[in-house]
């Protein structure tokens, strides 16, 4: 690979056990680097604050979708039944919440689901199929029993040499240095 | 369990030994036994018997194709139905493969809103058997109607502007089901479908094949693991568990209201919603054992779904039949004491009416077998559970049946009462519906993980950084 | 041996006639058949297995009920020979016939005529004899075959409802009212609030709604000049079924064959219930039951319920309300679901289970199998189309052509002759011109049914105009709505039955009230010639009330 072309990606460190890349994840954080993340094929519980990581947003999104659903529910049926065209349906009302409540509450899980599952995607930018951690043959074990660690070259407090140093003395782990295509 | 090998070197004290849970996966497996025990079953090739089992699957799936060919082409005639029996088989059909389609929602949403941890070496197959069920009962109400190709076109169920300028009828509860079930399908899907993001990445990067390479990579949609991701991936997950929780109980509710929204006695029965969603889950968590019992055992994989499970599933069968076996009760209670003649009618009718056999083939089967799995030793015996499994299937079945066609066959003029009797169509339909629920099951064993990879891992002991074999050293 | 004309078929005139071979006989209710009527005394003493239609009530054990699916009778045969000549039908049980006699309807089996009344029955003109023409001796012997009959009746006891409510003359005098003292809506004061209605539509007390209904609640949903009703005499009827076939022409109903028949798949959007009552002293499975029956008799169709379940579950709004007040349907907009006919507590809605305008039905041959059927209707695209049939410009000319013909999946019903109803609205708009009186006189609509019925005992008209016949009929104390207690609200109801027994011939002491209202007595424990007993003072009283109204 012509290394004129290729620019650095980041760093990736490998761990054997939650509790080393846990303990990883803490001094990273202290040590105030920001373009950085965990890999691991499990969420591990307790890594949102050892990264410090914010609450996740998602809520919104279902939120969003599930008022949408109930309101376009409740509007649709009073136009569809009472409105444009009201029919005299078994001598009940033209239009009540009560009979359009079925519907509308569907229409809620409905819409709150499509808000979760895409903003889900949308917060973790997916789909991604290209991603320079693929390059790394080790980085496949990552969905299976291995850690990783990487920090990005893009973090202002990356430096080739001092990050590697970091992550083996300080992490104490086999690092390996990615590049972008 | 707690501190095996390490544990000289905790410091924390060790909890009391009435806490301590017994692992839910046996032998102290790492978690690249895991993964391969899991990610084995579809990468191997299928063991001898999964290639007869398809083939007659596919062939039940075929028939019921041609059948419901038939029945386009034809007429509904060619299905047994009368006049007072309007609805027989179809709709029975219908709910029987709704109601099974129940615990897959119920063992992933409602277990995880509970923390109930051993849900993770189920919930993947019966969420997939959810999505199969879900895919089986659609077919009914679909291709009940006497002219689909209408009910299949926007304007008239769905709705939007049509060439009739007629809207649908949103007092019907019918409609409500139209909603019901196909947001249910929807949910159940995109519910699976997060879970498998992560495993899917499994498969990816350790497939061979191209092909297996491509699809698997498609579907994992470039998931790395990251945990930025898994925070918002907790999340969403955590939010459509809590979505499906009152999702999986308004669909059963909603289908109930076919029911008890209508002037029929029998039908007409204010019980129905919390009886139909425990009827539910009991047929779901039948199903479920009929299905993961001969799967653990041929796919060797026993020490992830545990005697433990099978027991705490036995329980829920329990407690859900009870439930079942109470409403069923009430019922008869209710038709006495309401003091409508009529609703009386219907339920002597169903118990020594023309068909009391069927009233009795329910009881037996869903009040009588649950019953057996008050004790620990029938509960663990997997043998006898499969066996009383399957009679939880037939009953709940008939529990529908008795509903349908018992309350339909003697309303409230005498001089309309009937009885119906299902064509050959209506059986190799049902039938068909079976291979069609196989077929999809043995192509999901084929190509998917049987068992939540990642969600197992989560929940060993190698999981917890806190935990020895997590590789904790006893400081942070 | 008593051999008689037809009531469908006549003496064999009509016996090509579709209409008339799917009419159920007025009593047995059986179709596209003669049978051999005898008493259940009668078919016992011949040895002839009676557990079936002769017992009353029908209502049999579950092992006996197994025995008849879906209407499909597998009846013994017999063999009746007279003066040498012998033929064989099947038995047929009929509650009150005298012991010792057969009876064989005239007309069928013929042996030269069109493809609908080929092989249709048995021939009993060869036992005519020109010494004994119509009562003759003649010897009855058992033959072991079956043969099935088509019946569209399958129970034939009420079960202590009042659907069909009826006094002798002295009750009715002394209780006129009588009628509306019946079933679980006699109980609404007592039970559920409940409001007296006096807008005229419908002067019943009802339960009280937690809603309008919208004719109410929107005024602008409803006419103000037509408001259709209908109200059937229970008295006058005589249950020939001349309004079921003047239906089936008028609305372009299809004959659907004996097969579809015996399935319980008639057409016929009328029809006539026939309702057996015994005396309620006598053990019901005693053979006495069976010796004197009373019958009743009522037409049942769409009642055009103002509060319509059939509707709110129609998920497509194929079925709705005009401002009419006419129950209609829109066919191009159905798409079979079926629901509302499960949901039509009077049972009175048909689906098209087969193109039955389009393909042959097999008339009156039956298949044997019940499970496996290979008739033309079975055949589907591959089955024999009509429209390639060299009568198929003949059949189209049977059909009205002010009704749409419906495709199968798509459900139907009576629609009080929308049709002749807009005619006649058509016709009075252009007689009334720039004067604007569009309120068609009385009298100038008349349904099919009704222009059919010798006995006048259908009256159809408009319910705001309150010199109508039909405002008339429904001020008399004899009207009822059946299943009132449900508060659909028909537009269509009915005038109790008063029958005025000769004491000579029924014994008064012992059978003061008709054998139906025992009957109701027996199940309900209440009478309606008495005021109910109620729970608590307030309920008390209004019953009291209602009682005196009565009296």
């Amino acid at each position: 690979m012509n290394s004129n072309r290729s620019k650095p990606h980041g760093l990736l460190a490998e761990f054997h056990t939650a509790a080393d890349i846990f303990e990883a994840a803490m001094r990273c954080r202290d040590a105030g680097f920001t373009q950085w993340d965990v890999y691991t094929p499990f969420p591990i519980h307790g890594m949102d604050e050892a990264m410090g990581l914010r609450k996740s947003p998602v809520g919104w999104f279902t939120f969003c979708g599930g008022f949408t659903g109930f309101f376009t529910g409740m509007t649709m049926i009073w136009y569809m039944n009472k409105f444009d065209y009201p029919l005299v349906v078994g001598g009940k009302p033209l239009f009540t919440p009560l009979y359009a409540f079925p519907v509308s509450y569907e229409m809620t899980i409905l819409l709150s689901a499509f808000g979760t599952l895409f903003g889900m995607f949308f917060l973790n930018q997916l789909p991604k199929f290209y991603n320079p951690l693929f390059k790394n043959e080790r980085f496949k074990k990552s969905t299976d029993d291995r850690f990783f660690l990487c920090i990005e070259a893009t973090d202002p407090k990356f430096g080739m040499d001092a990050t590697r140093t970091f992550l083996t003395e300080k992490c104490h782990a086999a690092v390996v240095e990615l590049v972008e295509d | 369990m707690a501190s095996p090998g390490k544990s000289a070197a905790v410091k924390a004290p060790e909890p009391p030994a009435e806490l301590v849970r017994e692992s839910l996966v046996l032998n102290n497996r790492s978690l690249g036994w895991i993964t391969n025990a899991i990610a084995g079953v579809c990468e191997k090739p299928m063991p001898m018997w999964w290639w007869p089992a398809f083939i007659v699957s596919v062939g039940g799936m075929l028939t019921m194709f041609s059948l419901i060919a038939y029945l386009v082409s034809t007429g509904v005639g060619v299905w047994g139905l009368n006049h007072p029996a309007a609805w027989a088989w179809d709709i029975t059909n219908f709910v029987f493969w709704i109601g099974i389609g129940h615990a897959g929602t119920l063992i992933s949403a409602v277990l995880f809103l509970l923390r109930q941890k051993w849900r993770t070496s189920v919930n993947r197959a019966a969420e997939a058997m959810t999505i199969f069920a879900v895919a089986c009962a659609g077919i009914f109400p679909v291709f009940h109607t006497g002219r689909v190709w209408f009910a299949l076109l926007p304007g008239y169920l769905f709705p939007a502007p049509n060439a009739n300028e007629i809207w649908p009828q949103f007092r019907s509860p019918l409609l409500w089901d139209v909603f019901a079930v196909s947001t249910y399908g929807t949910v159940s899907l995109l519910f699976w479908y997060v879970g498998l993001i992560p495993d899917l990445a499994t498969l990816r990067d350790r497939s061979k094949g191209v092909m297996r390479r491509f699809f698997y990579g498609l579907f994992s949609l470039g998931w790395t693991g990251s945990n930025r991701h898994w925070s918002n991936y907790e999340k969403a997950y955590l939010l459509l568990a809590g979505l499906s929780t009152p999702l999986v109980l308004s669909v059963h509710s909603i289908v109930s209201f076919d029911f008890a929204v209508s002037v029929i006695p029998g039908w007409h029965t204010t019980i129905f919603p919390p009886y139909f969603v425990a009827g539910a889950i009991f047929s779901g968590f039948g199903m479920v054992l009929t299905l993961l019992i001969p799967l653990r055992s041929l796919f060797k994989l026993e020490d992830i779904v545990t005697l433990r499970h099978v027991d705490l599933m036995c329980k829920v069968l329990l407690a859900t039949g009870s439930i079942v076996g109470y409403a069923y009760g009430m019922e008869f209670f209710i038709a006495w004491y309401g003091g409508s003649p009529y609703e009386l009618y219907a339920f002597k009718n169903r118990a020594f009416g023309p068909y009391w056999w069927s009233y009795w083939a329910m009881i037996s089967c869903n009040v009588i077998s649950p019953h057996f799995f008050w004790f620990k030793k029938l509960r663990t015996s997997v043998v006898f559970v499969w066996i009383v499994s399957i009679f939880v299937n037939i009953g709940m079945w008939f529990e529908r049946f008795v509903i349908i066609v018992t309350s339909l066959h003697r309303d409230y003029l005498p001089s309309s009462w009937g009885y119906f009797t299902p064509s050959w169509v209506d059986i190799m339909t049902f039938v068909g519906s079976f291979g069609l629920f196989m077929t999809l099951f043995l192509l999901f064993i084929r190509f998917l993980p049987v068992i939540a990879i990642s969600e197992v891992k989560g929940v060993t002991p190698q999981a917890d950084p806190h935990h020895p074999l997590g590789g904790a050293k006893g400081h942070h | 041996m008593v051999l008689h004309r037809d009531g469908s078929v006549d003496d064999g005139r009509f016996a090509n006639n579709g209409w008339l071979q799917e009419m159920p006989d007025s009593i047995t209710k059986v179709t596209w058949d003669n049978v051999v009527m005898m008493s259940q005394k009668t078919a016992k003493s011949l040895g002839l297995p009676t557990k079936r239609s002769g017992k009353i009530p029908e209502d049999l054990s579950p092992a006996e009920a197994a025995d008849a699916k879906d209407g499909q009778y597998d009846q013994p045969v017999v063999k009746i020979t007279v003066g040498g000549r012998s033929v064989e039908g099947p038995v047929w049980i009929q509650p009150g016939l005298a012991d010792g006699t057969v009876a064989l309807a005239l007309g069928y089996g013929r042996r030269i005529v069109g493809r609908v009344g080929r092989g249709v029955g048995f021939d009993a003109y060869s036992l005519f004899q020109s010494t004994s023409r119509h009562i003759t001796a003649g010897k009855v012997e058992k033959v072991f075959r079956k043969h099935r009959l088509a019946v569209t009746q399958e129970h034939g006891l009420m079960e202590g409802r009042p659907v069909i409510r009826e006094a002798h003359l002295e009750e009715f005098k002394a209780h006129p009212k009588f009628a509306q003292n019946m079933d679980l809506e006699a109980h609404f004061p007592g039970y559920v609030p409940y409001k007296e209605e006096t807008d005229g539509r419908n002067a019943e007390k009802r339960p009280q709604n937690i809603y309008e209904h919208p004719y109410d609640q929107n005024p602008e949903t409803a006419s103000k000049v037509h408001q259709w009703g209908m109200v059937i005499d229970l008295q006058t009827c005589v249950g020939c079924s001349a309004c079921v076939v003047a239906c089936q022409s008028e609305n372009n109903i299809p004959i659907v064959g004996k097969d579809q028949v015996a399935r319980g798949r008639e057409m016929h959007w009328m029809r006539i219930d026939r309702y057996y009552s015994h005396n309620p002293e006598v053990d019901v499975n005693a053979e006495l039951a069976a010796e004197d029956p009373q019958m009743a008799i009522q037409p049942m169709f769409c009642q055009h319920c103002e509060a319509a379940p059939c509707e709110s579950v129609c998920p497509v709004n194929a079925t709705v309300h005009d401002e009419e007040g006419i129950n209609g349907m829109a066919y191009n907009r159905c798409i079979g679901t079926r629901y509302c006919a499960n949901n039509c507590p009077y049972k009175v809605r048909r689906f098209n289970w087969f193109d039955f305008n389009k393909r042959e039905s097999d008339y009156g041959a039956a298949q044997d199998q019940h499970l496996v059927n290979t008739g033309n209707l079975y055949k589907g695209p591959l089955g024999v189309n009509r429209n390639t049939e060299p009568e198929w410009e003949i059949i189209k000319l049977v059909k009205n052509p002010d009704v749409s013909v419906r495709m199968r999946g798509v459900m139907e019903k009576c629609t009080l002759c929308v049709q002749r109803v807009q005619q006649g609205k058509i016709a009075q708009k252009v007689k009334a011109g720039n004067s604007g009186d569009v309120a068609v006189p009385d009298g100038a609509i008349k349904t099919a049914c009704q222009q059919a019925c010798p006995a006048d005992a259908i009256v159809f008209g408009n319910m705001l105009d309150a010199h109508s016949e039909v405002v008339k009929a429904k001020a008399s104390p004899r009207n009822y709505s059946v299943l009132g207690f449900l508060d659909t609200r028909p537009r269509v109801t009915y005038l109790a039955r008063v029958r005025n027994p000769n004491p000579v011939i029924l014994d008064l002491e012992k059978r003061k009230t008709p054998d139906s209202q025992r009957d109701y007595e027996r199940f309900r424990h209440e009478s309606p010639f008495q005021e109910h007993s109620h729970g608590h003072d307030a309920s008390h009283q209004s019953a009291t009330q209602a009682g005196k109204g009565a009296v």
